[in-house]
């Protein structure tokens, strides 16, 4: 085994035990883990074909045969909630994922080389961190158009920037450690310095964001859905669903808009446990307070 | 620096970001999209001729850079385009929209700082405790609840259910609306003395108000929870303490004074939460705000409006986050120091 794969090993390890002193982050990460057996099997597992119509059983009520119920079309409300799984999942997972990566790159780059270009970088970052980010997000996906992949692009450009001021913090203070000019001293090439020096040490932040993120990603992409901006119908997908279910709210039919917003709901409230606990874990600053005595009245 | 050369220095960001996001607009739409003619002129209207009439109009013919000049000049004038799926133009919709979303956001923002900041102050004194789990759990739910979801859930039951409370819109039909002075439906029915008025809009309002604001009630409580327990294990409150100072006046004047500050920095990007949130809470509600103008644009493919109408949003934000900044710093010396 390598040196880097070991001290990888460890490092999972490592925050491994870590977490498994933490009960809400546990429970998050089991019940997460759950969700993505679903996303994974949804085709092994889900009764009916999602966009199949079957004109005998339309807004049936939750029965054994039909656990969740159907909708206007007699589709099975179930299998449509394991198949949207993986819509939302996907384009929640590949947001945070491109955001993340370009963010950290430019992040990197602002950080490493104080010119010009780290000058340019950061004005951006700041014109985008401007903008409220659901609002460029509506104003990108209305002007190139609805869709996964569109709303995906759109969402990706209002996020990154909050990676990349995020690394750029990172990068400078980083910087001013002594490993960094001892580095240099013995004279390492800048891109060693980079990825074997700096980097390392600016991952932790960003990985507790990437871990917040996913649960505002998973939002963001349903209530673009919600809008008419996202996953077009017939595609199962949970805000789709939400939103096509508003029309019959007010004939009783509760169970096409409770599943899909439960399964939303559950999915975000495990990210964000999982990201508390990360960030318990990665800053140990938070532990100290645990400590402090509670006031008496 | 001094407090004047910092608001020159404010004032001069601040246009510059505006300036900013007028040029990024400008660039998602006109450069980006391969014919803006036909995006704004919508599905319906996309013969040749129109198209070409709007070309002229938008002034798509001329260079881009002179576009760039004729687009934000028009802005500052006021001339924000023309609804086609309303029929008026842009900013006479926004004139008439806009105070209803101001309302809402403002009953929102009550609910919130009135029941996220003490319960993240409880949280944080008596951390550790059932009390703290449970305003905890309740936050993380809070925090994750899609609003949209939660209004329809309201709806169902409170609406659809139980029949307490209205299910949309701002006003019973059998009732008139007050006549216009502020625009604002509970303050224009309190000053021409219409409790009926007042008290059926408030009615109204309260469903929407409750789930635009459950987010930021959640977010309340965890920031307020954190900035407290930081401050409580500060050494001056340890000193404090040990000199026997009583629970309740140490809270009061050592802790909240110091951890509160962090807490309204964090107000500005509630604007943004709730102008965004509008767009889908208006929506559920039938409330005809600026939030269910752009939505009701979206469905329509009614280009103009949807870019006017964030493009005012997001001045609106700057604005209050930059109000905002100079209020903190006037607070708090340390801050322009930087």
């Amino acid at each position: 085994m390598s040196g880097a794969m070991k001290r990888g090993f460890q490092r999972l390890l490592f925050f491994g035990r870590e977490l498994l002193n933490h009960p809400s982050g546990l429970t998050g990460l089991a019940v997460l883990m759950f969700l993505l057996l679903v996303v994974i099997l949804a085709p092994l597992i889900s009764p009916y074909d999602p966009v199949a119509q079957d004109w005998s059983s339309v807004l049936t009520p939750p029965s054994w045969s039909h656990p969740f119920g159907t909708d206007q079309y007699g589709r099975d409300v179930m299998s449509r909630i394991f198949w949207g799984s993986r819509v939302t999942f996907a384009g929640g997972l590949l947001t945070v994922l491109i955001a993340s990566l370009v963010g950290t790159t430019l992040g990197l780059i602002a950080g490493f080389y104080e010119s010009v270009i780290s000058y340019v970088i950061m004005r951006l970052t700041d014109f985008f961190l401007a903008f409220p980010s659901l609002l460029l997000a509506v104003l990108i996906a209305a002007t190139i158009g609805p869709g996964l992949i569109n709303a995906t692009l759109a969402l990706v450009v209002s996020w990154w920037p909050w990676y990349s001021r995020l690394v750029y913090g990172q990068v400078l203070s980083i910087k001013q450690e002594p490993y960094i000019e001892a580095a240099r001293a013995i004279g390492a090439p800048s891109t060693r310095i980079v990825f074997k020096h700096i980097l390392p040490q600016a991952l932790p932040p960003v990985l507790v964001q990437f871990t917040m993120d996913l649960s505002y990603a998973l939002l963001s992409m349903a209530t673009l859905s919600f809008i008419g901006l996202g996953t077009q119908p017939p595609t199962p997908e949970w805000g789709v669903m939400i939103s096509e279910a508003r029309g019959y709210l007010l004939k009783g039919c509760w169970w096409l808009f409770l599943w899909p917003g439960f399964f939303l709901l559950l999915s975000i409230i495990c990210f964000i446990m999982l990201g508390d606990a990360l960030n318990d874990i990665l800053n140990p600053k938070i532990k100290m307070v645990m400590k402090v005595r509670r006031l008496r009245f | 620096m001094g407090l004047a050369r910092y608001l020159l220095y404010r004032t001069l960001g601040l246009l510059l970001v505006v300036l900013g996001v007028l040029v990024i607009t400008f660039v998602i739409t006109r450069v980006i999209p391969g014919d803006p003619a036909s995006l704004f002129a919508g599905p319906q209207h996309s013969d040749p001729e129109t198209l070409e009439r709007i070309r002229t109009l938008m002034g798509l013919n001329k260079p881009l850079y002179q576009q760039l000049i004729d687009f934000i000049t028009a802005f500052i004038k006021g001339d924000l385009g023309f609804s086609w799926h309303t029929g008026r133009s842009v900013a006479e919709e926004l004139a008439d929209r806009f105070p209803i979303t101001f309302e809402l956001s403002m009953l929102s923002l009550i609910f919130s700082i009135t029941v996220g900041i003490p319960l993240g102050i409880i949280s944080a004194v008596k951390h550790e405790s059932s009390i703290d789990y449970v305003i905890r759990t309740l936050s993380i739910v809070g925090v994750g609840i899609p609003s949209f979801w939660l209004g329809l859930l309201l709806i169902y039951f409170f609406g659809f259910n139980l029949k307490l409370l209205p299910i949309g819109g701002l006003l019973t039909p059998t009732l008139t609306r007050p006549p216009k002075i502020t625009g604002l439906l509970l303050l224009d029915s309190l000053l021409t003395g219409k409790i009926d008025v007042f008290n059926d809009v408030l009615l109204h309002y309260l469903m929407p108000a409750f789930s635009l604001g459950i987010g930021i009630v959640s977010h309340l409580i965890r920031l307020t929870r954190a900035s407290v327990l930081e401050v409580l294990q500060e050494p001056y409150v340890v000193t404090a303490v040990a000199k026997g100072l009583p629970p309740r006046k140490l809270l009061i004047e050592h802790v909240l004074r110091n951890a509160l500050m962090p807490v309204t920095s964090w107000t500005g990007m509630v604007v943004g939460y709730l102008l965004g949130g509008s767009i889908l809470i208006e929506n559920i509600f039938g409330i005809p705000g600026v939030g269910s103008f752009v939505f009701e644009s979206i469905m329509h493919l009614d280009y103009a409006p949807i870019l006017s109408s964030v493009l005012l949003m997001a001045i609106i934000y700057f604005t209050i986050n930059f109000v905002l900044d100079i209020l903190y710093a006037v607070l708090d010396p340390r801050v322009r120091l930087k």
